[in-house]
């Protein structure tokens, strides 16, 4: 069993559901048609293009090349969860990217190395395939615990101050802050990880099927990557958040001026 | 013991205020006058480190600070700070959370005087269960006096403390903190009934600006 090749024509057909979000936006004036317009263009145009990427990079199949590949899906992963964080991002970079390919790099040659058991590490299918979905579910979670805990002590910053002069440590002051961002941050992991294949079937293990593999043979690769994806992200949260905090502070304890963008 | 040194702090590259000159010596109270934005408690974070003076300098037990004593100089300071915004926990867990911290390892909860000093600032046990964001400023001022006592320290950067408190309460806070030889006291306050005080000193902030 094979998935029929979907024809140009049936690419229009699928498009042509665009009409009810455009419609409606159009009714209902919500000033965001524009915006479907563009993002919707950007997603095929991106898609299409990372399709001819991947066939010559199967093709290739050279570790080096992945890697690189690997490398600069972390480095866009990196800018965007630090621009999303609304942070400043010369500040940030190097130490969210830094904890980023630490994070995920780990779990990710865990996961290929002893738990696919594959024989090169460096797989293009593998690495590529599933180091995406690493950083693509864990990028959401990262945004929203690292712009957590800063948010946080911004907000509350005479509270950390209090607390700074009650005697608290550094370290002593920002673990409740590291604490409720890495709350926030795993909580819809774990909320949709009790939902899973009752509400809706992940995308990895749809895509499985439709190729024609086994649910059986699925189910086990979406547990396995859930798994990975929950570890991912709180290996990347936190190594994130302590990394970070290491220059966004000054030597008195106080969160710096220039932390926000 | 604290020295203010020719300070000058700048906000907005503006100058809050030039070459501010203040010795306060152990035992002292000094009642900081001022009107509202003119940057009294500013005084009391530089103190703390939580902000840096322009010019100048500020010592601390004839030391400058610097960014390596302030954590030693934090521990000695009792700071209650203004509208007293410490934390929206139960009162015994922000208790416990301060008796963890390594630089109070030294402080016995079980026998310090909590209890009594609830019903010496007219609250009860009950006050301990309920959460700070749930009490009324008065009590959260009254809680945050404990605790800055509780510390076991003997300076204290007092910043409004009194406002929100009834006559009675008002004078016991005052007499309890004027009367004690051995604590050096900062007080900012726009209470009448702090000046009447004849062992306060007054330093008027608006001499400097």
């Amino acid at each position: 069993m094979s998935t029929p090749d979907i024809t140009s024509f049936s690419m229009i057909l699928a498009f042509l559901l665009l009409t009810i979000p455009i419609i409606v936006s159009i009714v209902l004036k919500l000033g965001i048609l524009m915006t479907i317009l563009n993002s919707v263009f950007r997603m095929s145009v991106q898609l299409f293009l990372v399709a001819i990427f991947l066939n010559y990079l199967f093709a290739w199949n050279n570790s080096l090349i992945n890697i690189m590949w690997f490398i600069i899906m972390v480095t866009f992963a990196t800018y965007s969860v630090v621009r999303e964080s609304k942070l400043n991002l010369q500040l940030f970079f190097k130490p969210a990217f830094f904890a980023f390919v630490l994070a995920n790099g780990a779990i990710l040659l865990y996961f290929n190395g002893l738990v696919v058991s594959l024989t090169n590490l460096f797989d293009a299918k593998y690495l590529i395939a599933i180091g995406g979905m690493l950083l693509g579910n864990s990028l959401n979670w990262n945004i929203v615990g690292l712009s957590n805990f800063y948010q946080n002590i911004k907000r509350d910053e005479n509270r950390y101050l209090y607390n700074l002069s009650l005697g608290a440590t550094q370290l002593e002051g920002l673990i409740p802050y590291f604490r409720n961002s890495l709350i926030a941050a795993l909580k819809p992991s774990i909320a949709s990880m009790a939902t899973m294949g009752i509400v809706f079937l992940p995308g990895l293990m749809t895509g499985q099927i439709l190729s024609g593999l086994s649910p059986i043979v699925a189910i086990k690769y979406q547990i396995a990557i859930m798994v990975a994806i929950f570890a991912s992200t709180t290996l990347s949260v936190g190594l994130t958040i302590l990394v970070t905090a290491k220059t966004s502070f000054n030597d008195y304890g106080v969160i710096k001026k220039g932390v926000f963008r | 013991m604290i020295v203010y040194n020719d300070v000058s702090v700048t906000f907005n590259n503006h100058y809050l205020f030039r070459n501010i000159n203040l010795k306060v010596n152990k035992g002292d109270k000094v009642l900081v006058y001022g009107k509202s934005g003119i940057g009294k408690s500013v005084l009391f974070k530089m103190l703390l480190g939580f902000i840096l003076p322009k010019e100048g300098e500020v010592y601390f037990d004839n030391k400058l600070l610097n960014s390596k004593n302030v954590w030693n100089v934090r521990k000695k300071i009792a700071y209650v700070s203004q509208g007293v915004d410490i934390g929206s926990v139960a009162v015994i867990d922000l208790i416990n959370t301060i008796f963890s911290y390594k630089a109070n390892s030294h402080l016995l909860l079980a026998s310090s005087p909590l209890i009594q000093l609830l019903y010496d600032f007219e609250l009860t046990e009950e006050t301990l269960t309920k959460n700070l964001s749930d009490l009324s400023g008065g009590e959260r001022q009254r809680i945050a006096i404990i605790l800055a006592i509780l510390l076991g320290r003997d300076v204290f950067l007092l910043d409004e403390v009194t406002a929100a408190l009834d006559s009675n309460l008002k004078n016991k806070v005052i007499n309890l903190f004027i009367g004690n030889p051995n604590w050096t006291v900062l007080i900012i306050s726009h209470d009448k009934d702090w000046l009447e005080n004849k062992q306060i000193k007054v330093f008027n902030l608006e001499e400097y600006q």
